[in-house]
Order: C-alpha cells, then structure tokens, then sequence
C-alpha cells in the first residue's frame, strides 16, 4: 500500500467523509502495518480532543439583550401570545385604566417624538410602524414620523429613497409624503421609488386604492390622481413645471401598467423585485439598470463603452455584493470593470 | 442527499427568526456566541474585541433578519462574517492574519497539559502549528471547529476539494512528525 493513500483514508476516517469500502481498506491497512496501526492509535486519540461545545450563559444573553434592547422592542406582529382565560376579567379592567390613561396622555401631551429609520449602501430593513402596517427599506432610504402623533391623530410619515408599504386598512388615512407629493391611503401595499437621483417618482400600487396629491403651491394649482392597482405613476420631478401645468395637459405625469415577471414560479413586478433582494431584467439595456445598481450600492457606474452601455439582459440577478452582480452581468456579456473609490468604471 | 441534523435544525431557526421570534433569536446567540467568540479570539488574539465581533455578528442576524432565507450555509455565514469582520480588525491595527489554533499554544505552555499530553501529542501539535496558512485555516475549521468540508469551503472561499487536499497535507505532515519519534 502507498502512504498517500493511508493519509487520504485517514483524512476522510477523522473528518468523516469516509466510505464503508474505504474503511475496509483502512482497516486492512492498520491491522497488516503495525507502525501505521500506531499512527492511527495516536492521531485517532489526538483527534478525539474537540473543544465541548459549550452554550452561553443567561447572564451573557441578558447582556446582549440589554445592549440591542431597541432593535427587539420593534418585532413585527406576528408574536404568539396566550392569555390564560381566569385572568381575562382583570386583564379587561386593567387595560380599561390604561386606556382612559392613553386618552388622557394622548390628550395632554402633543410632544413631538420623532422616529427615523434608515438604511446604508447595499441595506435592506423591514420596520414595523406603530399602527402594524409596514415598511420595508430598500438601500439609502429613510422614513420618519412622529411617535407622538402617528397611529393615535394621524398616519402622516416622510419618506426618502425607495420604500414598499404594506399598509393596514383602519379609518385613519396613511399619508406618505415624499418631496412635493402626498400620497393618501385606506389599506393597501404599494412602493415609492423617489431616490434623489432619478428624473422622476415612481409610485407602484398592488392591492387596494390610492390618492395623490401633487402639491402645487396652493389648493387650486394642487393636483389629484386616483391609482388601481397593478398601476404605476411615475411624476416627473420639477414642482415648477407642475404649478404651471396643473389643470392642463400634463406631459409630466405617466400612468403605466406593472410588468409581471416570473420569478421562482411565483409572479413578481419588477419594481419589488428588490424585496427579494433580486434584480430582474426583462430585455433591458446596461445604460437603463445602471441606476438602480448605483442606487443599492451607492457607486457610480460610468460607462465609458458605447457599446457596453447597449447590451441588452433579460434574467434575475441576486443582489450580493456590486462585484458578484458585475461579474455575472460580464460573464453573460463581456465588458471589464474597475472599481474606484465611489466609482465603478465599465470598458469593453 | 440528507441534510444532517445540525443543519436542519438551523434551517427551522432561521425560519423563525425571519419571523420575528425573540426566543429562537435567543437560542441562536446562546448556541453560536461561545464558538464564534473563541474562533473570533484565535484569530485576533483580542479576547475583547472577539467577544464584540461575536457579538456584533449575531445582532446583525437579527437585524438583516428578512434576508435571512437568502442565507444557504447558515453556519458557515456566521463563521465567515466573524472571519471577515477579524480580517477588518487586524487590518485596522495593521497585524498579519495568523490561522488561529492559538488555543493550543496555551496548552502547550500550562504544566498541566505538559502531564497530560504525552511528547508525542506535544509533536502533534508543533506540527498542526507549523503548517502552512491555508492548511491551518482549513485544519481548524473541520477539527477544532467541527464543520464540515462544505461549510470550510464557504467560509475560505475555495472549493471543498481544496479543504479536502489542504487536510490531508495536514495529516501527511502530521505523520512524517510521528514517523521520525
């Protein structure tokens, strides 16, 4: 037998990567080569020694909860709870006492209690508002709101950047603001594509009824649209323009339908297709996607090749890292990158 | 094929955990934060700030927790986040990565071990301690660790073919150690 064939079995033996054939070997070889039974013995022995798997104590996960205690008092609905039928009485009288409390609160105290949220480069954050409705934060977005007021006199936030909403139906409307637009909702889900960048604001409606209110400096010059849903309104962005031309014919605002695209056989619009952290391309060029790359991870693309800047893609890319995304775009395609600082550089 | 026990079970964490459930958040940070911290600790040599990486590298499960589903190799995405989160640390205070297994060297300094271990344990772990980086780095994953091939491969970034060569150089070098005695 070679020796390098005893340090492969003994490799799979201890890592346990090993075949009922190849043990058989390994036991041939131990029990016919009396030093190698004595390598086995010992590296056997040696190799036993793991490190106990020890778990972490309460007080060390006390400590832990304590330091993050803000980011676990913002769980989501869905937590379980079970409430022992024989204390439902007192618990009825003790939630009426903290009612008349809240109503009393609410009514002696209009403090202003802002709360903002926000994501980095290449972040993705779901927050869950007061009223239970949420919004899930695509990379450079923010939202902010009063905690004092929102979800008790109104459901009023500010919003930067692209965020979808899945908006709880109460009698309280859920208004949006973004920039110069307003945007008036019961109950429904709905995204806001407004990163700073971009020549216009995307509004995406998916389920339900929306309102916008295009601010136009006073109530007359104001300007109302209705969306349905799989509808999208994109608002050019130029409140001056808009002024003027509210009332008449409007070139600056498009209504469009959402394109559905498969995508692991459940049917998504492109639009929320970063939900799932994926970038779905239907038969569009280099040069139209480039934004939202530079949008999520918060680097410039130049594209110097005229070329380059016209291929065509059609196919969902996860979105990981920019160098994965841009290295599975150039192996369907070839082109070459260079990554500078804040800014990504495209030659052929 | 078969999930093994251990990845399945991490499979339903993770699943809980993308909804929001406290306790099975809890149950990750007990399970993960000794190992992660003790990994942490062999790289840097910083037993502070490797309980801070462990640390930091759980709270962002829980944080990143919608993109949880995204995540295949939970396990190794720990150990590669503290891996990487280390590689930022000693970069910052301008230190060259050493593959870890620091624990042994401790052992091999305290009279107690020096009773215990025989002179060819001692050999052993002189070997394990001499070889090359690559080599350790795989060597501590899958012994001293206990992932699999898999999870190494992800956690380095190579190919599980490559841990499973880089192992048995190991082995080879561990042996011509026992030969020699």
């Amino acid at each position: 037998m070679n020796s390098l064939l005893f340090e492969e079995l003994l490799a799979r033996q201890f890592f346990g990567t090993i075949t009922p054939e190849e043990k058989e070997q390994l036991e041939f070889i131990i029990t016919t080569d009396p030093q190698k039974q004595y390598q086995y013995r010992v590296l056997e022995e040696w190799m036993q020694k793991k490190q106990g798997a020890d778990t972490a104590t309460d007080e060390l996960w006390q400590a832990h909860y304590q330091k993050h205690k803000a980011l676990f008092d913002d769980v989501p609905q869905n937590r379980r709870t079970i409430i022992n039928i024989k204390y439902i009485k007192w618990l009825a009288a003790a939630a009426c006492v903290v009612l008349m409390i809240g109503v009393g609160w609410v009514y002696f105290t209009t403090k202003k209690e802002m709360v903002f949220y926000s994501t980095a480069n290449n972040e993705q954050r779901t927050i869950c508002l007061p009223d239970n409705s949420m919004a899930v934060l695509n990379a450079n977005s923010s939202v902010t709101y009063d905690a004092g007021s929102f979800n008790k006199a109104n459901r009023t936030l500010q919003m930067t950047g692209e965020v979808y909403f899945d908006v709880q139906k109460k009698k309280v409307p859920f208004l949006v603001n973004v920039e110069n637009i307003t945007i008036r909702v019961l109950g429904t889900a709905f995204n806001v594509k407004a990163y700073k960048n971009q020549k216009e604001i995307e509004t995406s409606l998916y389920r339900g009824k929306i309102e916008m209110v295009l601010k136009g400096g006073n109530q007359k010059t104001d300007k109302k649209i209705t969306l349905l849903p799989n509808k999208k309104v994109s608002v050019l962005r130029n409140s001056e323009t808009l002024a003027e031309t509210a009332g008449q014919k409007n070139t600056d605002i498009k209504v469009s339908s959402l394109t559905q695209d498969s995508y692991n056989g459940k049917a998504i619009s492109r639009d929320t297709a970063w939900l799932q952290r994926q970038l779905l391309l239907n038969n569009q060029s280099f040069a139209s996607f480039a934004q939202d790359l530079t949008n999520r991870y918060g680097k410039k693309i130049i594209i110097k090749d005229p070329e380059v800047a016209a291929y065509i893609y059609s196919g969902s890319i996860p979105m990981v890292s920019i160098e994965k995304v841009l290295n599975a775009l150039s192996s369907i395609q070839s082109f070459h990158y260079k990554i500078e600082n804040n800014d990504v550089i495209i030659n052929k | 094929m078969p999930k093994d026990l251990s990845t399945h079970g991490s499979d339903i964490l993770k699943e809980k955990i993308f909804n929001g459930d406290l306790p099975a958040y809890e149950l990750l940070f007990k399970q993960n934060y000794p190992v992660l911290k003790k990994y942490a600790a062999k790289l840097i040599r910083n037993p502070q700030a490797a309980e801070e990486i462990a640390s930091d590298v759980l709270i962002s499960i829980w944080k990143k927790r919608h993109e949880l589903p995204q995540i295949t190799f939970f396990r190794a995405y720990l150990y590669r986040s503290v891996r990487n989160a280390c590689l930022n640390f000693l970069r910052a205070e301008k230190r060259p990565l050493d593959e870890g297994l620091s624990d042994d060297i401790a052992d091999l300094s305290t009279p107690e071990t020096l009773l215990l271990n025989s002179e060819l344990n001692l050999r052993i772990q002189k070997a394990v301690l001499g070889l090359p980086p690559k080599c350790k780095a795989c060597f501590s994953l899958v012994k001293e660790e206990g992932l699999s091939y898999k999870e190494a491969a992800q956690i380095l970034g190579i190919s599980p073919k490559t841990v499973d060569a880089q192992l048995i150089i190991a082995l080879r070098k561990i042996i011509d150690v026992l030969r020699t005695a």
